[in-house]
C-alpha cells in the first residue's frame, strides 16, 4: 500500500517537473516576444528586403507591376472611351478620369510613406494608452509586466508548481492561453505586412468606379487589424488597474478573463469593423469543416 | 414548375461565377500570344512585365466587367458583324406563331 502511495507521488512529482519546466521555458522566452510581435509601428518598414520587395523606385519590385497595371487602366479607359461613341454607353468624363488618375497614381507610388505615418499613427494611439498606464500605475503596460504581475500578486511560483490544484490549473490556462495569442499576433503581423504590400494595388484600384471597392475591403482590412492593436492595450490596461494585493479566487479568474478578452478581441474588432480573421482555432476549425 | 426567362437572357456556365468559358479561352490564348511576343522581342525583365501587364490587364478588365453587362466578346462579335453587313435583325424563335396570328 506504502509502495503503491510512492508511486503515485513520484508519477505526480515527475508531471508537475514537466510543467514547471515547460511554464518558466514560456514565461521566459515568450512574453517579450509577444510585446514585440503586437506593438506594431513603423519600424517594421525599415527593413532592406521588405523594402526591396516593394520597390524603392518607380521601376522596382511590386511598384513596376502597381505602375505597369496604371498604364494597362489608361488603354483600358482609351478603348472603352473609343467604344462608347459606337455603343452610345456614358462612360466617365475624360477630365474626371486624367484628376483621378494623376492623383491616385501619385498615391500610390508614395504609399510606402503614407503606410509608414498610418502605422505611426496607430503606435502613437498605443504609446498613449502606455503612457496612460505608465503615469498612474508606476509600470510599463506590456505583456512581460502582466506575467509578472500574475506571478507575483496570485502567489504562483513558478518554481513549486502543483498543476494537480486549483492554482496550477490557472497557471495551465493562462500558459497556453498566451501562447495561442502569440499564434493569433504573428499571424496578424503577416497579415499586416501583407496589406502594406498590396497597398499601391488598392490605391490604384480608385481610379475606375468598378474596382474602387478593392480600396474599401483592403482599407477595412487594415484598420481591423491595426484596431486589434489598440484594443489589446486597453485591456492590458484594465487589467492593471485592477487591485490584486487581497489574492482572492476572483481575482485569478478575472485575469483569465482578461487574457479571454485578448484572444476574442480579433473576434471582437471583426465584428465592431469588419475584415479578417487572425484567429488560428478558428482557420483550423474552418478547414476541418471544408474537409468534412 | 414554370420559370420565366426574359427572351434576351443568356444563360451560360461561367467558371468561378466570374467569367464565362469563351471568354476564359479567349483570353488564354491572347495572354499566350502576348507572352510569345514578349518572350522573342524583348531580353529585360522589366520590359517584359511591363507589356504583358499593358497588353493582357486591359483585356481581363473587359472580361470582367464587359459593356452594360453584356460580354465583351460577344460584343467585339456583334459590332463586326454589324461592320461587316449592315442590317439589323430582330430575332425571335417563335415569328413564325406570331406573325401567323396577322392576316
Amino acid at each position: 500500500m506504502e509502495n503503491n502511495t510512492d508511486i503515485t507521488q513520484a508519477i505526480i512529482d515527475t508531471i508537475n517537473t514537466i510543467f514547471e519546466k515547460l511554464f518558466a521555458s514560456i514565461d521566459n522566452n515568450l512574453y517579450s516576444a509577444l510585446d514585440k510581435i503586437t506593438f506594431i509601428n513603423s519600424d517594421i518598414l525599415n527593413d532592406n528586403t521588405f523594402e526591396k520587395i516593394f520597390g524603392t523606385s518607380t521601376s522596382d519590385g511590386i511598384l513596376i507591376i502597381a505602375n505597369s497595371l496604371l498604364l494597362g487602366f489608361i488603354l483600358y479607359y482609351s478603348i472603352k472611351y473609343l467604344l462608347s461613341h459606337i455603343t452610345y454607353k456614358q462612360i466617365e468624363q475624360p477630365f474626371s478620369f486624367i484628376i483621378k488618375l494623376i492623383i491616385f497614381g501619385i498615391f500610390m507610388n508614395y504609399s510606402f510613406s503614407i503606410l509608414k505615418i498610418i502605422l505611426e499613427l496607430n503606435s502613437n494611439i498605443t504609446l498613449a494608452i502606455q503612457n496612460l498606464g505608465q503615469n498612474i500605475f508606476n509600470s510599463q503596460i506590456s505583456f512581460s509586466e502582466l506575467i509578472n504581475k500574475i506571478n507575483t500578486n496570485i502567489s504562483i511560483q513558478t518554481s513549486s508548481i502543483d498543476i494537480f490544484s486549483l492554482d496550477g490549473l490557472i497557471k495551465g490556462t493562462l500558459s497556453f492561453s498566451l501562447l495561442s495569442l502569440i499564434f493569433s499576433y504573428s499571424f496578424r503581423y503577416i497579415m499586416v505586412k501583407i496589406f502594406i504590400l498590396l497597398s499601391p494595388f488598392a490605391f490604384l484600384s480608385l481610379c475606375l468606379d468598378t474596382t474602387s471597392w478593392f480600396f474599401k475591403s483592403w482599407l477595412k482590412n487594415l484598420f481591423s487589424l491595426l484596431f486589434i492593436q489598440i484594443i489589446v492595450y486597453l485591456v492590458l490596461l484594465l487589467l492593471f488597474s485592477i487591485d490584486f494585493s487581497n489574492s482572492n479566487i476572483l481575482n485569478k479568474f478575472i485575469y483569465i478573463g482578461g487574457l479571454y478578452a485578448l484572444i476574442k478581441a480579433n473576434s471582437f474588432v471583426r465584428e465592431f469593423i469588419g475584415g479578417i480573421s487572425t484567429n488560428i482555432s478558428q482557420t483550423v476549425q474552418s478547414f476541418t469543416a471544408f474537409r468534412s | 414548375m414554370k420559370f420565366i426567362f426574359p427572351k434576351n437572357y443568356n444563360f451560360k456556365n461561367k467558371i468561378l461565377g466570374i467569367i464565362d468559358y469563351t471568354t476564359a479561352f479567349f483570353n488564354v490564348a491572347w495572354y499566350g500570344i502576348v507572352f510569345l511576343f514578349v518572350n522573342l522581342f524583348f531580353n529585360s525583365l522589366k520590359i517584359k512585365i511591363i507589356i504583358f501587364i499593358l497588353l493582357g490587364f486591359p483585356l481581363f478588365l473587359f472580361s470582367i466587367s464587359g459593356f452594360n453587362g453584356e460580354n465583351i466578346f460577344y460584343v467585339f462579335k456583334y459590332m463586326s458583324k454589324y461592320f461587316i453587313k449592315q442590317k439589323l435583325y430582330l430575332y425571335n424563335k417563335n415569328y413564325k406563331k406570331i406573325f401567323s396570328k396577322f392576316p
